[in-house]
Formats: C-alpha cells, structure tokens, sequence
C-alpha cells in the first residue's frame, strides 16, 4: 500500500504540498521494484476483480512511459499562472517579462481545440523513472491524434495485462502426504471457484480496454526425469480430476522409483494454471501470452515392501 | 524491500502539465528517444568551495562530504548541487538557488526549505552523500541516485540550541532519487525527487 500512497501523493505534489513533516525530499518509491505495473504521474484508472487477490506473472510494458491526454487550454493556463510565486523564485534573473514570455505558450491554446498531454510512466520498470525523464513535459494535442509517444489503445491494453493478476494454485494430491513408487497421485485444484479473471484500465472520458483471463489447462511437471515418474495431464482440464474410488486415472503423476535418493528425499511436484488472455471486444489486434501461476509441493514417495511367504 | 505489485489510478497527469518544464517553452511531438545516451551536462557553477573536494562547508557548523565515484559523470553534480545549494538555503538563508530544477519541482524544493526556516531552524554537524550513481538513462532523461546519511546532524533552534528532532525524521541513511530531464541547451534539470528510506542499508 505504500507505493500507492506515494503515487498518489506525486499526483497532488503541486496541488496540495506534502505533510510537512516531511524531511526527506519528495516521494517514497520501491528503488527495485520490478513486477507488475504500478503507474505513476498517470490518469489510467485500474479495476476489475482480476487486478487484486493473484499474483502477477510478471509481464513488462514494452514502452516504460508514455504521453496521456491531460488538461484542456483553460485549465493548463490556469494551473500555470498560479505556479507564478515559484516561478520567480527559483528562476535567476526573473521578471515579468520573461514570465509572460513562458505563459504565452499556454496563452496561445485558449479556444484551440485540442488537449495538453503530458508524461506518465510505469514505476516498476528499471528504466521507468529514466524514460519519464526524457519526455518533454507537455505537448498540445490537436483531437483525434495521438502524438509519438503518446497512449495508444494497444498501450492501455498492456497496461492491463501487465496489472492482471491469477491466484496460485490450491493443490490436492491423493495421496496427499506420502505416495508410492507405481501409485497413482492424483492431482487436481481445491479453488474451484474463479476461472475467468478481468482488468479494464480507463483513461477516464478517453478510452479504455479490457482484458479477460480463463483458466483453461493445469501443467503438471513432478520434479524429476520421464524415467522416474510418468505424468498423466491428458484428462486434467482446467482444474484437474478429483479422487474417486475406482475412476480411471488421468491426471496426476505416477512416481516409478522411490524419492529415497533425492535431495530431502522427496520429489518436488509443480502444477501450474495456464490462463490464456484475450483483449474484450477484440478491441485491439493483440496476442498476449497466456498468464501462469505455479504451487511446488513435496512428495515423498516410498516403495511398498512385501513379504511373499510359501504356504 | 518490499516488491508488491502496486496498481494505481493517480491524479499526476494534469499535475505534471500544470508542473513541469521551468521556462521551457513547448516542444510539440517531441518523441521519447529510443535509445539511452550519456549527453553533456551544461556546465554549472559550483555551488560553495572546491568542486569535488569531498568536503564542503555551510556557514561555521554544517559540513557536507561528498564522497564522489571514480567516475565523474556530470550527471552525477545535478543532485549534489541541489543538496548544497538548500542547505545554504537554510543555513545562510541564500535564497539564490532552484536553477537546476524544473518548474514541477519547485514547490518540492521551496516546501522543504521552509520546513526550516519557517521555524529558524538550521542544522550542524556533517551529512554526508555517497553511493552517487546514475541509475538509468533513456534518452533526453535520467535517474540519479544518491545515498544520503544525516544521522550525524543536530537540529538547532531558533535560539541556537541543540533540540530533539521529530521522529519522523530519518534515523538512517535513505536513498534519495531524482529524475532528470536533458533540455534543448544541454542543460539537466531535477523534475521530481523520489525517495526510498530502506534504500541504503549500511
């Protein structure tokens, strides 16, 4: 939640100043962060149930900033006449003339059509902070165009991807604390609920697009080679195949020596949810990799001695 | 560090216009650059004594060490000029400062200024910057990075005495970050500051 605090912050920065408790400069950010998207100096609202309650995959914006449509010429002139007392304090050599000389710019908008754009960028990308820095810090927008740089749909559309988030995997194995060498381990997921997941990001009065994930398949990878186990995936789904007494195995892993020799003596069988992601609408031509969440468990697996005794 | 995926709807955008760009005047359709470059740095004055020296004094009580990277990329002066010039600020109430800070930042700069002087506040004792580096650079922009340790700082009252300072205030060394934008004349300027107060563990 911190970073959420902070970024909101940035974004009254010259509005309403900071507590004035304060006394470190600015802004706190997470130096290193580096998953998921967490915007910043950004207008793009984040909502659907697929953005909380997961965990992201990790997915980067191909772009780490970017230009969003901002204030119209009315608001943008008043916003900069009334920075006026910085403006003569921080500028050596101040003075009416040249203040009047940096607001005609603004000036010049009123009654043009169109819309300031200014640069937002993407905090948890390494570079994030550098690129918002390369952006000049604001361009007037004519209606109907997107200036290089500048938000695209296909953008808003990684925007939410990049925020969508699929929850890990609840395994149930049977057997489920120790298994055995030639016993089938059946594998399956105890969240049965949610298999559709989905993140809009809204630039609001603007545009906005929506991406939704279906969990569709379950990978089942047991941990060791194909001459150890054999991995039965074929009739998992996508939430696999619960125990029942006398069915037909088809999901699951069949362990063919014993995990004795293994580090910790277990093998480590992994299950992740393939969820393949699609833009609503087809609003925009794009193919997203499919988002993946992993669970590991241990599974000890011994082997079942027997004594043959001649009558 | 904590690394939780954060999703945020902020107010920046229209802030940042209403913000940025000092006395810029508008560059329309001005592209991010693709690729990241080391440009010059306009050359700036020195704020206070020797450049590079490693230690530099404001007023009698309040010493500043710099402890400056082999490599001195001019980038590298952008934050540390700004740190001297606001505690001159402070300490000497020289108010002739803010030329390497774009408009957005400004009333960063002047809020923390008057954090002191509003109350006549100042400080002594010996802050000291290391771990200057740039962390990123993509194209006419940059990230600069700097620890900052002010454990050995004492606040002092209006009258001059020793007092206790608010325990908001850093008890241990943090990272303090500012984004940097290249103008037309090959100047850089601070466009916002950043901090991480787990970002410099000893």
């Amino acid at each position: 939640m911190k970073s959420l605090l902070h970024v909101l912050a940035a974004g009254l920065l010259l509005l309403d100043p900071p507590p004035s408790d304060g006394v470190v400069h600015g802004k706190g950010f997470e130096n290193g962060n580096t998953k998921g998207v967490e915007l910043a100096f950004s207008k793009i609202v984040i909502t659907g149930d697929g953005a909380k309650g997961g965990r992201s995959d990790g997915y980067q914006l191909k772009r780490p900033c970017w230009y969003e449509p901002g204030a119209d010429a009315a608001e943008m002139l008043k916003t900069q006449e009334g920075l006026r007392d910085f403006w003569f304090k921080f500028t050596k050599n101040a003075t009416e003339e040249g203040f009047q000389k940096f607001i005609q710019q603004f000036k010049d908008k009123i009654g043009k059509p169109g819309r300031w754009w200014g640069p937002a960028y993407n905090a948890s990308d390494p570079k994030g902070e550098a690129c918002f820095g390369s952006l000049d810090p604001f361009v007037f927008v004519p209606p109907g165009t997107t200036p290089p740089s500048g938000i695209t749909i296909q953008e808003l559309a990684e925007i939410a991807r990049a925020a969508l988030t699929v929850p890990e995997p609840q395994l149930k194995l049977s057997p489920d604390a120790k298994s055995y060498v030639n016993l089938p381990t059946w594998v399956w997921l105890d969240d049965a609920g949610q298999t559709r997941r989905t993140v809009t990001a809204t630039i609001p009065g603007v545009m906005s697009a929506t991406v939704v994930a279906t969990r569709q398949d379950i990978k089942i990878d047991a941990g060791t080679a194909a001459d150890r186990a054999e991995v039965r995936q074929d009739g998992c789904g996508a939430s696999g195949k619960p125990y029942v007494t006398g069915g037909a195995f088809a999901c699951g892993v069949r362990y063919l020596r014993a995990s004795i020799d293994q580090p910790r003596e277990v093998y480590q069988l992994t299950v992740t949810t393939v969820w393949p992601v699609q833009v609503a609408g087809n609003a925009v031509p794009v193919q997203f990799a499919p988002a993946q969440a992993s669970t590991t468990r241990d599974v000890p697996v011994g082997e079942v001695q027997s004594n043959v005794k001649t009558p | 560090m904590k690394r939780t995926p954060v999703l945020v709807a902020g107010l920046g955008a229209l802030v940042l216009l209403a913000g940025c760009g000092g006395g810029a005047p508008e560059r329309v359709y001005t592209p991010a650059a693709a690729a990241p470059s080391q440009e010059k740095t306009a050359a700036r004055s020195t704020p206070t004594e020797t450049p590079g020296d490693g230690t530099i004094s404001v007023g009698r009580q309040l010493r500043i060490q710099v402890d400056w990277p082999e490599r001195r990329d001019p980038l590298l002066r952008l934050f540390v000029d700004y740190y001297v010039e606001s505690w001159k600020a402070v300490v000497l109430g020289d108010g002739d400062f803010g030329d390497n800070l774009e408009l957005s930042a400004m009333p960063e700069a002047d809020r923390w200024v008057r954090l002191f002087t509003d109350k006549g506040w100042s400080m002594k004792g010996v802050t000291r910057l290391y771990d200057i580096r740039v962390k990123a650079t993509y194209g006419k922009g940059a990230q600069v990075n700097t620890c900052v340790d002010e454990t050995g700082l004492s606040l002092l009252s209006a009258e001059g005495q020793v007092v206790k300072k608010p325990s908001t205030w850093p008890r241990k060394p943090f990272l303090q970050a500012v984004i940097a934008h290249r103008d037309d004349q090959g100047t850089w300027r601070i466009r916002t500051f950043l901090n991480d107060k787990e970002g410099c563990p000893r």
